[in-house]
């Protein structure tokens, strides 16, 4: 089953929400997937079926479908370079039978490979009214050079082109023909088109304009085995395309089989004037495996059709390409695509012989997919748009709708049991809680990480009948356990709805209950969802419980063991899983301090040594700061340093200490460090950081040597926990002197060295794991007792979402990271072996973490967000909006991925003083303009304003700007007046000193252009403070500037208008942590 | 990675530039880009009058869905190309983020003479213009390469096939060689690279037509029939330069576009509500007039009658206030589908005009939640200045 608790240990149970179901009916221009994970520890998984799921068969008879499913590795969905047509001429013809002969100057091929010389092929006249007939078969130079690009090729289309001439006007009494097939192996499978081929309507004249007939995406003749024996279908490929070559050994041909009464005029006898075979194609098909399966009536097959069947329903997957199936099928550890969708049969089927492949008759059915509420990482809906322009790319776009459609591997217990990695539910069910029944789910915990409490649950609801009475509860079945939660009806119905009446109902376990916790061992426990606080004869009142299911068994349909559906009542689904979760309180962030802080500010003309009067020194911030969670840590080290017989120092300031070998075996490059070995079975360690890391999450590049492993494998590894060479946990990849990519995870306890986990990879979908001077990626992860690893090849694609291996082990809590190479005993390579590693960054922990949630309050405010970060390795933010002279104060927690949030911090105080102003006395009324979207300060401005005459502030308020409007009622004394809901905010204008020496700006209209930049950035607003504690979220005008006093006064009027009362929520990148 | 949990569900990724009215300060400009219409080439910016107040307008129960209209200064008048250039319009956000607002093409051009140059007002259209003109040839879906036979020995098409079988008639579509999907097309005409043709975004259908069409039929017209046989909205030009048709659907079973409650940027005292559950039908008719029709001893009739919680109800009613349409259709299921589609697309019972900031996400039928219900976006108004309203006029059916 796909990964539905990608965020354990923090949260546990199923975090995929199935909120509405998406069944669809399929096509030929959209291919809809998702991603999976295929992973494994021993021989590879070979695969075998391409399974689908059919939620409704078609309403009328299915003619000639061809249901396929696609496997590509991720992020190869599209094909390379854009879709090319290569137009092939006619290289061979061959007629028989007693009419028909080439006419005009040319004969044989040569006189169709120009539609515009007059020569062709005339479909002779009949000599008597019933049997006359001829054949002509047509070959096609595919072979030829010009088509060489075309190996492994993607083919999309494969049409007979051509023109013709003459009439075919049928009698009234004979019918006439013209069928077009393609032959092979003495097996005619037919295509028909509108023009040619015969019809039972009065036809009009050949069109002399180029027609095509269309054989679609699907070759009839993929294997040696004739059409008709087999309902599997495979697309064209390069080497079966070379069948049309005149010379080929087992000739293909297109055919045109003709019987034409004589009671036509000669005149009108139809002609082949031109024939081609016209490719549609990119570059490289990069799908790893395909099928496809002739469903419904055919007029080439009969007896052995098989028809769409309600459930699941199956196609034979092959390699691409080549075809083959088997051993030859088998796929490697790494991230794929599986996709479904009706093939392009193109012309086949039409009417020729009775069978009607018309759409309006030949429905198509309902396939099973589920709308998702949120992506979860591990699975990642895809849809390929299949609709082409020549010279254009497929379109690929991701998608929350996910259909029931996967894998089968060989050996599995079922044919039509899809490959545990791949998604497994079909459609939404509900599981009902009312007075007479419960809906349950047996639930065992995957944690991984020792015991853990989980004080949050979360599951979705909707009233199904009656009234909103009574409350639904949430218990563990074992009374002793005394564990639930309730939630009542009414305050059900005041959650907002999603869609379909379901809600999100997120509950805390408090007393009088206990709080669950999750060991992670075998142990399960049922949860019930039952109602309560309804009499026992109030059946109306029905609530119902969101789960998702598979119609029949098309997998084990949990996330957790094999055998615990949920139990619903009414039997409405016996393969079904409820949708709920557990989460555990987020940790408390400690470490939270405030310091006053300041952004110097000078005036303008400052170069003449003259010191400005009236300006303020500075613009104050608080500095918050607080703890990496977890002990964590964050360490960066690009090796952009050249040292020898030391690593020296990291880019963000830690000492390397090398350990093992020589000094002199350890380096620095300027680009990466560098480990030489110069004998075999040393392990060489580069330790770095605190000695207190529990949790992180440790990226490193990995290079190999620039040679091929001999005797014994190399190692590369980052290492975690470690105190000394005896006890540390060590992530490794091997290239194997079988040319063999592993992985493991290993822990080094008291000397003994024990592996935890591992994973092996073909290099031949690896390039760079198993190549000179190659590098792999690896990230590896300690969370708790849980220890997770991946690797992968930038080559080839990004990232992949699924670890390689997740394990736990709980023998080491803390220590230091690092990396690790080694020569396997047995290595027989020329000494000295010398391992690179161009890149080392460690990070805290970010699976499951949400964000960090910072508030602040003042006397005028209360607690309101203003910072939700969501790296981990942020720990520190600039506030440039609190109010000067007035006591701020600020707390902070963590918010896990499913908003979950944890405890607040201890609150921390701070008050930002006012600015000095230079040369000036006393009683200053300044304006201070920032914003928190300003991290750096760089825009951040402060100004003494000024007044002629007497001091004097006024404000403009909207609410007095009509926004009442006044009404005269009947039957009512006065008028009534009638306001918004919504307030108006302020607006005022001051005057502000710019410049105010005795010298003259450089640059006259620079003092204004600081303030109207401001004003015009990409700010949700600017933060207007006074020294005195006000503070708006403004819109900020620069209207009016003037200058007096010989160019040495400068004053500035600004319109400032309120336009929020809420401060923008920042999120800021760790770069403001490392430069802040 | 923070999880999306956000309610209520809609298909928008949630957008601070659009949906928040937290954000007190919003920067945007639009942008207005000549595209040499032959070659291809760009033919640089013009820079039309901003407070001439230029308003791009959606409306889908037109044939040719948007227009545009621009005044322009001196310079732009004599940059501008009336025939040959076509006006691609963006909208840019103050965080450089840019949409798409379409293609467009003159159809109306004024000029006024100055005495420092022409001035101009000028009148755009989205490219369906180029359809929208009468063909010069009939066309009858019978007659397509690949079509089908039943037992009356007319030919008919899969409508799919027919509305690219169609479009590839003008050079407007080509090079548009079908992949897959369109197993006909001629290959007559020559195109080059630089001739990049509109894309089509067209979803499949099963229905068949064998409608035809006489010469100097409105290419929008065959259009127009092909969506009801079909069983789809009207084509319209979307702001990804895509010609797109969709099928039906019933706006209050699909997830919404839009939500107006949870985005609270509707403007205040924009809102206008109306219905016209007065006249309004309560039963759709759609009887077939095609004598060769599958079933030919039974009559082919489709109905479709709007459900009893509709206020305009037969069952609410008392009456039946029926519409009836005349067709050529061929399946008892075509004329049931189209008796839905045209309940879907002609029948509106409560409208309600508003105005939001402009928002260039807005395309063609987009589904929006506003008080609480879902509604059918029918036409759309967008004043190309930041700071201008966007009118949206919803409707809502009952089914």
């Amino acid at each position: 089953m796909a990964d539905y608790n990608y965020h354990r240990p923090d949260i546990v149970g199923q975090e995929w929400v199935p909120i509405v179901d998406a069944a669809y009916q399929p096509d030929i221009t959209l291919e809809r997937g998702y991603a999976f994970a295929a992973t494994q520890t021993g021989a590879p998984l070979v695969l075998n079926r391409g399974i689908f799921y059919v939620q409704a068969v078609p309403p009328g008879v299915t003619t000639s479908q061809v249901p396929f499913v696609s496997v590509y590795p991720k992020g190869t969905e599209v094909p390379i370079g854009a879709v090319m047509r290569t137009v092939i001429p006619c290289s061979g013809a061959s007629n028989s039978g007693p009419n028909g002969g080439y006419t005009g100057d040319l004969s044989g091929f040569a006189a169709l490979q120009n539609p515009s010389d007059g020569s062709g092929f005339a479909f002779g006249l009949g000599t008597a009214s019933t049997t006359a007939n001829g054949t002509l078969d047509l070959a096609f130079d595919v072979s030829a050079a010009q088509f060489t690009g075309f190996t492994n090729a993607r083919i999309f289309n494969v049409s007979f082109i051509y023109a013709a001439n003459g009439n075919g006007v049928r009698s009234a009494t004979y019918p006439n023909y013209i069928l077009t097939s393609i032959r092979y192996k003495s097996t005619d499978v037919y295509f028909g088109n509108g023009v040619l081929e015969g019809g039972v309507s009065t036809r009009g004249d050949l069109t002399t304009a180029l027609g095509r007939i269309s054989l679609g995406e699907i070759n009839p003749n993929w294997s040696l085995a004739t059409y008709q024996g087999s309902a599997d279908r495979y697309p064209w490929t390069e080497p079966k395309m070379q069948l049309w070559d005149e010379g080929s050994a087992d000739p293909m041909r297109f055919r045109f089989n003709w019987q034409i009464d004589t009671t036509g005029p000669t005149a009108d006898e139809p002609s082949l004037m031109y024939a081609a075979l016209e490719v549609t194609w990119a570059p490289y098909d990069n799908r790893t495996a395909y099928g496809g399966r002739q469903m419904g009536l055919d007029q080439n097959v009969s007896g052995l059709e098989p028809y769409y069947s309600t459930g699941d329903n199956f196609v034979i997957l092959r390699t691409a390409g080549t075809l083959t199936t088997g051993t030859g099928l088998k796929i490697n550890t790494g991230e794929y695509v599986v996709t479904s969708n009706l093939a392009d049969l193109g012309d086949m089927n039409q009417a020729l012989l009775g069978i009607n492949a018309a759409a309006s008759t030949n429905t198509r059915p309902t396939f099973n997919a589920i709308r998702e509420l949120y992506q979860e990482p591990p699975i990642q809906g895809v849809e390929i748009d299949r609709v082409l322009t020549l010279d254009d790319q497929f379109a690929i776009r991701d998608s929350r709708i996910i259909p029931a459609v996967g894998i089968s591997v060989t050996g599995a217990a079922a044919a039509n049991r899809v490959y545990s990695g791949c998604h497994g539910y079909a459609s939404q069910t509900q599981g009902t809680a009312f007075v007479l029944g419960t809906t349950s789910q047996v639930f065992q915990s995957v944690n991984q990480d020792g015991s853990l409490p989980y004080p949050w649950v979360r599951f979705y609801a909707r009233l199904a009948s009656g009234a909103a009475a009574g409350r639904i509860r949430f218990a563990d079945n074992v009374s002793a356990n005394n564990t639930y939660v309730e939630i009542s009806g009414t305050d059900l119905l005041a959650l907002p709805e999603i869609v379909d009446g379901w809600r999100e109902v997120t509950l805390r376990f408090t007393s009088p209950s206990n709080v669950p916790v999750m060991d992670g061992s075998t142990t399960s426990r049922t949860w019930v969802w039952s109602i309560q606080g309804v009499a026992t004869d109030e059946f109306e009142t029905s609530y119902e419980i969101l789960a998702a299911a598979s119609a029949t068994q098309l997998q084990d349909a949990n996330y957790e063991t094999s055998s615990n559906d949920a139990s619903i009542p009414f039997g409405r689904a016996p393969f079904a899983d409820t949708t709920f979760l557990f989460s555990t309180d987020p940790p408390a962030v400690t470490g939270l301090a405030v310091v006053p802080s300041s952004f110097p500010v000078t005036g303008i003309g400052t170069e003449c040594n003259v010191t400005p009067a009236c300006i303020p020194s500075t613009v104050p911030y608080n500095r918050i700061t607080w703890s990496v969670p977890n002990f964590g840590t964050s360490i960066q080290d690009t090796f952009d340093r050249n040292l020898t017989s030391s690593w020296g120092n990291a880019n963000t300031g830690e000492a390397w200490t090398n350990v093992s070998g020589s000094a002199s075996d350890y380096s620095v490059t300027g680009s990466a460090g560098v480990h030489t070995h110069t004998a075999v079975n040393v392990g060489h360690h580069s330790i770095i950081g605190p000695t207190t890391v529990r949790d992180f999450e440790a990226y490193a590049e990995l290079q190999w040597p620039g040679v091929v492993p001999t005797g014994a494998a190399f190692e590369l590894a980052i290492i975690g926990r470690y105190t000394n060479t005896s006890n540390y946990y060590y992530f490794r990849t091997r290239w194997t002197e079988t040319d063999l990519l592993e992985v493991a995870i290993v822990k080094v306890v008291a000397g003994v060295f024990t592996q935890l986990g591992s994973s092996v990879f073909n290099p031949q979908n690896f390039p760079n794991g198993g190549s000179v001077n190659g590098v792999v990626s690896m990230r590896a992860q300690a969370q708790g007792s849980m220890l997770r690893v991946k690797v992968w090849d930038e080559s080839v694609g990004a990232e992949p979402v699924a670890w390689t291996i997740i394990t736990s082990d709980t023998a080491l809590t803390a220590g230091q990271v690092g990396l690790r190479s080694e020569l396997i005993s047995g290595n027989t390579n020329t000494l000295p072996v010398a391992f690179r590693f161009p890149t080392f960054i460690v990070t805290p922990v970010t699976t499951g973490f949400g964000y960090y949630e910072l508030q602040r309050s003042d006397l005028d405010t209360d607690w309101e967000t203003i910072l939700q970060v969501t790296s981990p390795g942020v720990t520190g933010f600039n506030d440039l909006e609190a109010r000067i002279t007035m006591q701020s104060n600020y707390r902070i927690r963590q918010v896990n991925v499913h908003e979950f949030v944890g405890p607040w911090s201890a609150t921390v105080s701070a008050t930002l003083p006012s600015p000095a102003v230079s040369l000036s006395g006393t009683g200053h009324e300044l304006l201070v303009f920032t914003a928190n979207a300003n991290q750096s300060g760089s825009r951040a401005l402060a100004y003494e304003e000024v007044w002629e005459g007497n001091p004097e502030s006024s404000f403009t308020y909207f609410e007095g700007d009509n926004m009442v409007q006044f009404q005269r009622m009947y039957q009512r004394n006065f008028q009534v007046g009638f306001h918004p809901l919504e307030r108006g905010g302020a607006q005022f204008t001051r005057t502000l000193l710019v410049q105010n020496a005795a010298v003259s700006p450089p640059i006259l209209e620079n003092g204004f252009r600081s303030l109207r930049d401001l004003a015009w950035q990409d700010y949700d607003y600017i933060c207007v403070r006074t020294d005195v504690g006000d503070r708006w979220y403004a819109a900020v005008e620069v209207p009016e500037g003037t200058i007096r006093r010989s160019r040495r006064l400068q004053l500035v009027q600004v319109r400032i208008t309120e336009v929020s009362d809420t401060p923008t929520i920042m999120n800021v990148s760790p770069s403001f942590t490392a430069n802040p | 990675m923070t999880s999306d949990t956000g309610l209520p569900l809609t298909e928008n990724e949630r957008d601070d530039y659009f949906d928040y009215t937290i954000r007190g300060l919003r920067s945007a400009s639009f942008t207005f880009n000549l595209v040499e219409v032959i070659t291809g080439y760009d033919a640089g910016t013009i820079t039309p009058i901003s407070n001439s107040a230029p308003t791009l307008s959606h409306d889908v129960t037109r044939a040719v869905k948007r227009t545009l209209t621009l005044t322009l200064g001196v310079a732009d008048t004599a940059k501008f190309d009336e025939i040959k250039h076509r006006v691609d319009v963006a909208m840019v956000l103050g965080d450089g983020r840019t949409f798409p607002l379409g293609r467009y093409m003159p159809v109306s051009f004024s000029r006024v003479p100055t005495t420092a140059g022409d001035m101009s007002s000028v009148a755009l259209a989205d490219e369906l213009f180029v359809v929208s003109q009468p063909t010069v040839a009939s066309f009858s879906a019978a007659l397509i390469p690949g079509n089908a036979y039943t037992d009356d020995g007319v030919g008919r098409t899969n409508v799919f096939d027919v509305v690219n079988t169609f479009l590839d008639q003008y050079l407007l579509f080509n090079p548009t060689n079908y992949v897959g999907a369109l197993t006909s097309g001629s290959t007559a005409v020559t195109t080059t690279a630089t001739q990049r043709g509109v894309e089509r975004d067209i979803a499949f259908t099963n229905y068949v037509s064998s409608g035809s069409w006489q010469a100097g039929t409105n290419g929008t017209t065959v259009l127009a029939d092909l969506s009801v046989s079909g069983d789809y909205f009207t084509p319209w030009m979307s702001n990804d330069r895509h010609f797109r048709m969709i099928r039906t659907f019933n706006p209050a079973d699909v997830v919404p576009t839009f939500d107006f409650d949870d985005q609270q940027n509707v403007i205040r005292d924009s809102i206008t509500r109306t219905n016209d559950l007065l006249d309004a039908p309560n039963q759709i008719v759609v009887v077939s007039n095609a004598g060769n029709a599958d079933n030919r001893n039974s009559e082919i009739v489709g109905r479709y009658e709007v459900p009893a919680t509709a206020p305009h109800s037969v069952a609410r009613r008392g009456f039946v206030v029926a519409s009836v349409q005349d067709l050529q259709i061929t399946t008892r299921a075509q004329a049931n589908a189209i008796a839905r589609s045209i309940a879907v697309n002609q029948r509106t019972t409560e409208r309600v005009e508003l105005s939001t900031p402009p928002d260039p996400r807005h395309d063609g039928y987009d589904v929006i939640r506003f008080d609480g219900v879902l509604w059918l976006e029918v036409s759309w108004s967008m004043a190309l200045t930041e700071g201008g309203q966007m009118r949206h006029v919803l409707q809502r059916i009952y089914q």
